[in-house]
């Protein structure tokens, strides 16, 4: 924290490469958050837009937050922003998955061999814009139900639903061909 | 009695451990006898897994140039004049150690010496709410910017190095020389590129606002490592076609005829 | 430009030393033929039914190989072999170690000169060897040499040529990618690509006249490009000491890059396409020539940026010493 508070100061002051600095240390993270959110076309503007206003509002950082925490809050918003605005709508965001198809009487045992990142990226990309935020958020950041449900303006029912349709749509996506017979759209 | 539907829509609270205590009970009881929903619980969990690896992606190398200069015009007014980008890559020149036997591999060892642009490490530490898996290369995209062109040569000229130090051996073995013509233009030419990096470098350094310098800065070090690259390839593709033992390619020709 | 493979660059060790040293064996220095006064020549033929549209991919280490298309739907390989020697036992040895490997398989076919392993300098001969190939027009071709220049013409199959050092000559062909040289001159005339064209040199000149190519990229370090009569979608054309001269039509949302370190940039677009201009030198001049005009143009030291005609295309010209003229026809 004490780093954290350092860094920021430096920045403020404009000292020379600290803001650079700031940006080696925390881009990637943060672009792999974008990357997975808007999806690789928008996410180096969005990139850019982040880190401006990163240098803009580092007047309002106190140190209450890791320095890395208050900048993904911050990449997080401008990422749902974009895709609001994007959307067009407030309600797009939350862009439910319907139930995915009932599973039973469909083959026993795990249908996913070994999942690969890059399949799970390219599924990911195919999920619908609130869905895929939600397993963003839950699954590959780590944040708990009740702060996504926040973030993105949906009751915590909400969250955990979405995430587990997203999980069955990955599965399915990812997973062996299933025998026609149990395949529904 | 719960069905498998009802379980399986748990599965994924059951899988983060998210159910009360009877709940987990339960499903993990139903689960001991149940090979469709065990699947699919095995599933969640690799994907979940998965999720967890999915890493830090590191941005094109251009998009900080755009901040930077973006910053900069921001900045214009009572702030304090940003910085030259090229003072925060901690430039070091220094002399490539060559130390190559003498005559024959010339071409190999300019006299001149070779500057070499190393650039501090690249900093991530982890400061997320669960450590980040590491940085994904294969994810990365081309380099635009003057660090990651210079990065890039970086890394050419380590190879070339090392390819060099390996050479030296096997040329005492072997006593042979290149073409004296093609040695002298190659280092003919490494010399006139590490010149005009110099010169580049110079500008900038004196004038770090200037655009042109910089520009030409990344286009020279891009070039030698284009060159250093051709070079190289050219001559590992001719390498690989002439390997083999040429008393077998005796016998091909004898067969052919 | 991709990272180098790092296999590849650990491959390179032995790579270098072992082309190096076919090249020293190679030097057909005529100087040194006082050394070497007995000669022995051989001359072979071999027909290759390759078919109208087979591949081939010739690789030499000295001597010059000429490529041209013609009738019927064989691949002719003349080869001479030319072997000096100390004596005349030598000029025999050399004929004897030195041989053309030819590998047919389906309508592929490698020929390659092969010369035996542990070659070193003070071997009593020295090989050349000359290929003449007749191939049908639709070949694919590739042209390697260590040391001989490389002539391609009337080829309209993929076409590539690497030359260590040598000249490397292409005209009348359809599918050029790529044609190098590391010491000697590149020279395409009437060459067409459909994708993209790469020619470059690191000591000698280039010259591309009436090329047509999705993209164009020309890199030489000590030599001049000249690009007469250049048709494409984007051009990278690049000088380190030497001037880089470019003229053709320009491609509506084309981008056309051309820099040069220490040398002059000149650009003359040709044709109803006008172009967004930026010009950017540390130490040179920008001069627009003759009647040409910008518009919403904006001029500082060492830069200058402005709209002609209608700003279909966009020029980019960087030098850091040599001056930039910009002109249009």
């Amino acid at each position: 924290m004490h780093t954290d508070l350092a860094l920021a100061e430096r920045c403020r002051a404009n000292a020379p490469d600290a803001f650079e600095e700031l940006y080696r240390a925390h881009a990637p993270r943060l672009f792999g958050l974008a990357c997975r959110l808007v999806g690789r076309a928008d996410a180096e503007d969005l990139l850019q837009e982040i880190f401006l206003a990163a240098h803009r509002r580092l007047g309002s950082y106190r140190g209450e937050a890791a320095l890395g925490t208050w900048l993904f809050r911050l990449a997080t918003n401008c990422c749902l922003d974009h895709l609001r605005s994007r959307a067009g709508r407030r309600a797009a965001l939350t862009d439910e998955l319907d139930d995915e198809p009932d599973a039973a009487g469909s083959q026993a045992g795990p249908i996913l061999g070994v999942v690969d990142r890059l399949d799970l990226e390219r599924a990911l990309a195919g999920l619908p814009a609130g869905a895929r935020a939600v397993f963003v958020l839950h699954d590959v950041e780590g944040f708990e139900h009740h702060e996504i449900a926040e973030l993105l303006g949906v009751a915590e029912g909400t969250s955990k639903s979405q995430l587990h349709r997203a999980r069955l749509r990955l599965r399915r996506v990812l997973g062996r061909p299933a025998p026609a017979a149990t395949e529904t759209a | 009695m719960r069905t498998c539907s009802d379980i399986q829509r748990d599965l994924s609270r059951y899988v983060d451990d998210d159910l009360p205590p009877d709940e987990q009970a339960a499903i993990a009881q139903h689960l001991a006898s149940c090979e469709v929903c065990r699947g699919i619980e095995a599933d969640l969990r690799q994907i979940r897994a998965r999720a967890r690896t999915l890493g830090p992606v590191p941005p094109p190398g251009h998009l900080w140039s755009n901040i930077a200069d973006r910053l900069r015009t921001e900045n214009v007014g009572a702030r304090s004049p940003v910085q030259n980008p090229f003072r925060s890559s901690k430039l070091e020149v220094r002399s490539w150690p060559m130390s190559l036997s003498r005559g024959s591999w010339a071409w190999l060892g300019p006299a001149a010496t070779l500057v070499v642009i190393t650039l501090g490490a690249y900093v991530v530490p982890s400061l997320s709410r669960r450590a980040p898996a590491a940085a994904t290369p294969d994810n990365a995209t081309p380099a635009v910017s003057v660090q990651d062109v210079a990065d890039e040569l970086d890394q050419a000229l380590a190879h070339y190095e090392r390819a060099v130090a390996g050479l030296e051996t096997i040329a005492r073995a072997d006593g042979a020389s290149m073409d004296p013509a093609v040695s002298a233009a190659l280092q003919t030419n490494l010399t006139a590129i590490d010149r005009a990096i110099a010169e580049s470098r110079t500008a900038l350094i004196d004038q770090p606002q200037s655009a042109s310098a910089r520009a030409s800065l990344t286009d020279v070090l891009r070039q030698k490592v284009d060159v250093l690259q051709t070079t190289v390839a050219l001559v590992n593709d001719l390498r690989r076609e002439h390997e083999d033992d040429a008393a077998e390619a005796a016998k091909k020709l004898g067969k052919q005829s | 430009m991709t990272r180098m493979d790092r296999t590849r660059w650990i491959r390179l060790t032995t790579a270098i030393v072992t082309a190096a040293a076919l090249a020293g064996v190679a030097t057909a220095a005529t100087a040194q033929d006082r050394n070497y006064p007995a000669l022995r020549t051989d001359r072979q033929t071999r027909t290759l039914a390759l078919g109208a549209t087979g591949s081939l991919d010739l690789s030499n280490v000295s001597g010059d190989i000429t490529v041209t298309a013609g009738p019927g739907t064989s691949v002719v390989v003349d080869v001479t072999r030319e072997s000096r020697g100390r004596t005349e036992a030598d000029a025999a040895q050399g004929l004897q170690d030195v041989q053309v490997a030819i590998d047919t398989q389906g309508d592929h076919a490698t020929v390659e000169t092969r010369y035996p392993k542990n070659q070193h300098s003070q071997s009593p001969y020295r090989v050349s060897t000359i290929y003449h190939v007749t191939a049908p027009a639709g070949t694919r071709v590739k042209a390697t040499s260590v040391s001989g220049n490389v002539s391609v013409s009337h080829v309209k199959g993929d076409l590539e040529v690497q030359v260590v050092s040598g000249d490397v000559t292409v005209s009348d062909a359809a599918r050029l990618t790529n044609a190098r040289t590391i010491s000697g001159t590149v020279r395409l005339s009437d060459v067409t690509s459909d994708a993209a064209l790469s020619v470059s040199a690191v000591s000698g000149n280039v010259t591309l006249e009436r090329v047509k190519a999705a993209r164009v990229s020309a890199d030489v370090v000590s030599g001049d490009v000249r690009a007469n009569d250049v048709t494409c979608g984007s051009a990278t054309v690049k000088s380190l000491s030497g001037t880089v001269d470019y003229t053709g039509p320009l491609t509506r949302g084309g981008r056309y890059e051309l820099t040069s370190h220490s040398g002059n940039v000149t650009f003359t677009a040709v044709g109803p396409v006008g172009f967004a201009l930026d010009a950017l030198t540390f130490s040179g001049s920008i001069q627009p020539v003759g009647s040409l005009t910008l518009t919403s143009q904006m001029a500082r030291r060492g830069s200058l940026l402005g709209t002609v005609g209608d700003g279909g295309a966009t020029v980019a010209i960087r030098t850091f010493s040599g001056d930039a003229r910009i002109a249009r026809r």
